[in-house]
């Protein structure tokens, strides 16, 4: 009888570590998409564990993925903030971003399969960009069909990635990113062509954090002895 | 971005060919396009690997299929798809259908074995006593198959697939993929053909041994045995021999009477003056503007 109690402890403190761990995964990335600037309410990314555990956890107290999906629509300064120019050939172009799909995968591991029904998910309902978070790593081969699905945008991020911000360590100076008038402004201002800036990787995990794409320019601002403020800039490639 | 490479090479190129040669211009077009063609090249070719491995998720088409007796059709559609694959390319063939919950043997339907454990490894008794005997294997290595037929199966058939990616492989020669049970047959037929060649033995028909031997090759070979004949090596029989009928006397070219050059030695190796002629090399006061670009070309 014992026994049984202990291991039903067990089971119940294992549960609980899991939903801890998401709740945590589920606040970054409603930190992450506040900082994008897409439209989220603060007590929506202040959520509680108490909170979290009323809304998303099943009844045995373990955490239910399949409820953690949401979407956010991008706020107005976001919409400018990814407008490209103005051309003759085309005066209103449109922004280049839009609504966002969020799913927690409930599947151990992901391989082909599951990445073309996720794909298929966002392309259907017309999402932007969809972020699909998982349990375990992606297979490359599953990997190779996100290029494929243009124009839509997948990102992949795996649950044990978003336990911390990383933005919100004292390390990581402030990236922010620069619209397509600020860009020919900067470029103007220094007399550069884009490729003599200095560059940050696609897949540098801040550059993943804020969803950068090629051919967008980030301002890092680092504090500076010296200088109190000190800011460069970086060509997404 | 799809074409980035090309667009950046040209935009390159319109920034600085104001002063250039109108040639080194479009060579550089040329070579960045040659190397824009490759890189598509080799895109289109993981893309059609990719569309291959999706559809070999779904193999075999019927669930009652047996791996040990496959379907003509499945088989033909298998041994068509694997040709462009890198052994890399089938080891994630087989985990995609491990997560599907099938055996990684293609010509498979059933599902993989589950080790009812979530330990990494776990520990196999082979043959012997003593540690020497323990095996530690990871669980996901057990997992892969529904048995230990198909894992020799799908081995079988990852031996024979090229290392060489497939965009690299132009001009190559492309094996055709055997099966397992190909391979049995043809072991099969072989193994029956001795035991005639022994029986036609004890009949004693009064033909030499040799002979019988001789004749049951040939024959099989006639039979259009060839699975067994493209295994063989593809060693031609050559048999060389003296030219015997030769006019008048042969001697080696004598070294005073052939032709010389500028430079007061003969060209001629053994008798024999290659006929191709090097570029002269050039004095540094002779060159033109034109001549300049092309002997650069080596350079870049």
């Amino acid at each position: 009888m014992d026994n049984q109690d202990a291991e039903r402890a067990k089971i119940a403190a294992d549960a609980d570590r899991e939903l801890t761990r998401l709740w945590r995964a589920w606040r970054t990335i409603h930190q992450m998409c506040q900082d994008r600037g897409y439209e989220i309410g603060e007590e929506e990314v202040k959520i509680s564990l108490n909170d979290f555990r009323k809304d998303y956890a099943d009844p045995s107290g373990a955490p239910d993925r399949k409820k953690m999906n949401t979407s956010f629509r991008p706020t107005d300064a976001m919409l400018t903030k990814y407008t490209a120019l103005p051309t003759k050939a085309e005066p209103h172009p449109p922004p280049q971003i839009g609504t966002i799909w969020i799913e927690f995968s409930s599947d151990a591991s992901i391989g082909i399969k599951q990445m073309r029904a996720f794909a298929q998910h966002v392309s259907q309902h017309k999402f932007y960009t969809g972020i699909l978070v998982t349990q375990a790593s992606i297979t490359p081969a599953a990997l190779k069909i996100i290029p494929v699905v243009l124009p839509s945008i997948i990102e992949t991020f795996q649950e044990q990635d978003l336990l911390v911000n990383i933005t919100h360590h004292e390390l990581v100076p402030t990236h922010e990113l620069l619209s397509a008038e600020q860009k020919v402004e900067l470029l103007k201002r220094y007399r550069l062509k884009e490729s003599q800036l200095p560059r940050i990787q696609v897949g540098d995990p801040v550059a993943k954090y804020l969803g950068l794409r090629k051919g967008q320019v980030v301002k890092i601002i680092r504090r500076s002895e010296t200088a109190g403020r000190y800011a460069s800039y970086r060509w997404a490639i | 971005m799809p074409h980035s490479i090309l667009k950046n090479a040209l935009s390159f190129l319109s920034n600085t060919s104001t002063s250039s040669a109108r040639s080194s211009e479009d060579r550089n077009k040329k070579t960045a396009l040659y190397h824009a063609q490759l890189l598509q090249q080799r895109k289109d070719v993981e893309a059609l690997i990719l569309a291959y491995t999706e559809a070999l998720l779904e193999v075999p088409s019927s669930p009652a299929a047996d791996p040990a007796r496959p379907r003509l059709q499945d088989i033909t559609l298998v041994k068509d798809s694997l040709k462009p694959f890198q052994p890399s390319d089938y080891d994630s063939l087989i985990e995609e259908r491990n997560i599907n919950k099938r055996c990684g043997y293609v010509l498979c339907p059933r599902p993989n074995r589950q080790e009812d454990t979530k330990a990494r490894y776990r520990i196999l008794h082979g043959k012997g006593r003593g540690s020497d005997s323990l095996k530690f294997v990871d669980r996901h290595t057990l997992e892969q198959w529904c048995s230990d037929d198909c894992g020799k199966r799908a081995l079988y058939v990852k031996l024979q697939l090229n290392e060489e990616p497939a965009w690299t492989r132009v001009g190559s020669p492309v094996g055709d993929i055997l099966l397992l049970e190909d391979e049995q047959n043809i072991q099969k037929r072989l193994e029956y053909d001795f035991t005639l060649i022994g029986e036609l033995r004890s009949l004693d028909l009064g033909l030499e041994e040799d002979e019988v031997v001789a004749r049951m090759k040939a024959l099989a070979i006639e039979r259009g045995d060839e699975e067994a004949s493209s295994r063989s090596f593809g060693l031609a029989e050559i048999d060389v021999h003296e030219k015997r009928d030769i006019g008048g006397k042969v001697s080696a070219p004598d070294p005073s009477t052939t032709e010389r050059n500028s430079k007061g030695w003969s060209d001629s190796i053994e008798g024999y003056t290659p006929r191709c002629t090097r570029k002269k090399t050039r004095g540094p006061e002779s060159g033109n503007r034109e001549d300049e670009d092309e002997d650069m070309m080596p350079t870049i």
